[in-house]
């Protein structure tokens, strides 16, 4: 078992986008075992600074539903709604109110949850996208193995690591998403030895082939969702 | 050479503190600690300023309120039947129970005393300043690369993150934007004095003259703008037939 100061060497290399780190990762006898190691540790240790931070947010937050209930107290009293429930007469702001209490009560543990989550959908993310990744670079005349493209992007999740901030409740993360595609084009150049272009696309196709097949599922289900309340 | 060294050079376009921070191997890690510096010293002072603003809550209340009036005041310009003219007079009268909303969305109390919320609050502010200036630098650093390469750049990326960490110096002036007579000129300095030091960076680490690196930074952000617009007037035309179409 590698030492936690040797992979959180290796985290911090996918962080500040150490290139010698990358290539010498390609070149390592256990790369895929370390490369799991580091995305592992970086879940763990991101998780429990969001699942900290998640608690802390609850606590410093009003209950939704008292805020809620509020709302609609003060709201009923106002002119706007007065009038339009006497020239409406079926108008109520109940089954609004009611619906945005039972979400709010659905999301109300949705935070704790994606933190307690946050390694294994680390995991799989860098598993799936690895493959991905590797099928483009290969196709693109790369020549590292999965083990090789999997153990060098790996690192690009030390990205990950801007999300530590997360244990203040309220702060926001931002930068981690290209800063960690960034680190994945160094990876997948170090493992594939691609030049600069061809790095790029296999970096970016991945993503890019995830949106438009979003964004094809998104219209499709739209589609489905108009044709049947039309039919209804 | 310190983080303050670097900082200076970078304020002053030193040639010599951006060839070195492309060619140190430690060049990323030393700009992101001058994004640190930056954002947690303007994060501090805005957070601060924001802390005042917000402790009295009778004085949001009245911010927001101001606002409100604000925008009945501009719809009654331009409304046109007696209809729109009646729903604006019911806003109008609404006015007091608006503020019962935002009163009580602003002190409805939570578990931990509000001292302790507050406090929260304007760390998560300090802290996030950083990160987002980290977020907006990559943006363009990335956007940049990609057009200084198909303009013969030889550059890498990772020696363009770290000069670009640079651009992120002049954003110290944001620390004063709190005053609000100086918050617009010294936002347009601090922006004007950023893309001229990304300019000199995106030279200095892809070997083109300054002509070429101003378009490389410029190219792309200028494309989206005007891709924006043109999707937001063909969005606009689209908008007015349907209208015409149903009416």
């Amino acid at each position: 078992m590698e030492s936690l100061s040797y992979l959180f060497r290796l985290s911090t290399a996918g962080l500040f986008l150490d290139t010698n780190t990358f290539r010498a990762q390609r070149d390592n006898p256990h790369v895929l075992r370390d490369g799991f190691l580091v995305v592992l540790l970086i879940g763990v240790i991101v998780g429990v600074a969001s699942f900290i931070g998640n608690l802390l947010t609850m606590l410093a937050t009003p209950d939704p539903i008292n805020l809620l209930t509020t709302v609609q107290r003060e709201l009923e009293r106002t002119a706007l709604v007065i009038e339009l429930k006497r020239q409406i007469p079926t108008f109520e702001l109940d089954p609004f109110f009611t619906q945005m209490a039972d979400a709010a009560r659905t999301l109300q543990w949705s935070g704790l949850i994606g933190a307690a989550a946050t390694p294994f959908v680390y995991l799989v993310g860098w598993l799936l996208y690895g493959v991905v990744a590797h099928l483009i670079a290969r196709s693109l005349g790369g020549d590292g193995d999965l083990a090789q493209t999997l153990g060098c992007t790996a690192l690009a999740s030390g990205a990950n690591l801007l999300a530590l901030v997360q244990i203040i409740p309220f702060a926001q993360v931002s930068g981690s998403t290209l800063l960690g595609l960034i680190g994945c084009y160094l990876g997948l150049r170090a493992a594939h030895n691609l030049p600069a272009w061809r790095a790029f696309w296999a970096a970016l196709l991945g993503p890019i082939l995830l949106i438009v097949v979003l964004l094809v599922f998104s219209c499709g289900l739209l589609a489905v969702l108009v044709a049947v309340a039309q039919r209804g | 050479m310190t983080v303050i060294d670097t900082f200076n050079g970078a304020l002053i376009l030193n040639q010599r503190v951006f060839t070195e921070m492309r060619d140190a191997p430690d060049g990323v890690r030393r700009g992101f600690l001058l994004i640190l510096m930056v954002g947690l010293l303007v994060g501090a002072i805005q957070s601060a300023s924001e802390l005042i603003s917000v402790a009295n809550p009778e004085q949001v209340v009245n911010a927001f309120m101001t606002g409100y009036r604000q925008a009945i005041e501009q719809q009654r310009a331009t409304v046109t039947t007696p209809e729109q003219r009646e729903v604006l007079q019911w806003m109008e009268d609404s006015e007091e129970e608006i503020a019962n909303i935002v009163r009580a969305l602003v002190t409805e109390p939570a578990l931990l005393p509000r001292p302790v919320v507050l406090m929260f609050q304007a760390l998560a502010q300090t802290v996030s300043t950083p990160l987002s200036y980290l977020g907006g630098m990559l943006l363009a650093v990335c956007l940049t690369h990609l057009a200084a390469r198909q303009l013969g750049g030889q550059g890498g990326i990772r020696a363009m993150v770290a000069v670009g960490s640079l651009s992120v110096a002049p954003h110290v002036l944001d620390a004063l934007t709190f005053v609000p007579i100086l918050s617009l000129p010294l936002g347009l300095i601090s922006w004007g004095w950023g893309l001229i030091v990304l300019i000199t960076g995106t030279a200095v680490v892809h070997r083109l003259d300054s002509g070429k690196a101003t378009l490389a930074v410029l190219l792309y952000p200028s494309l989206l703008i005007v891709l924006g617009v043109l999707f937001s007037c063909i969005l606009i035309f689209l908008l007015i037939s349907l209208a015409a179409s149903l009416s």
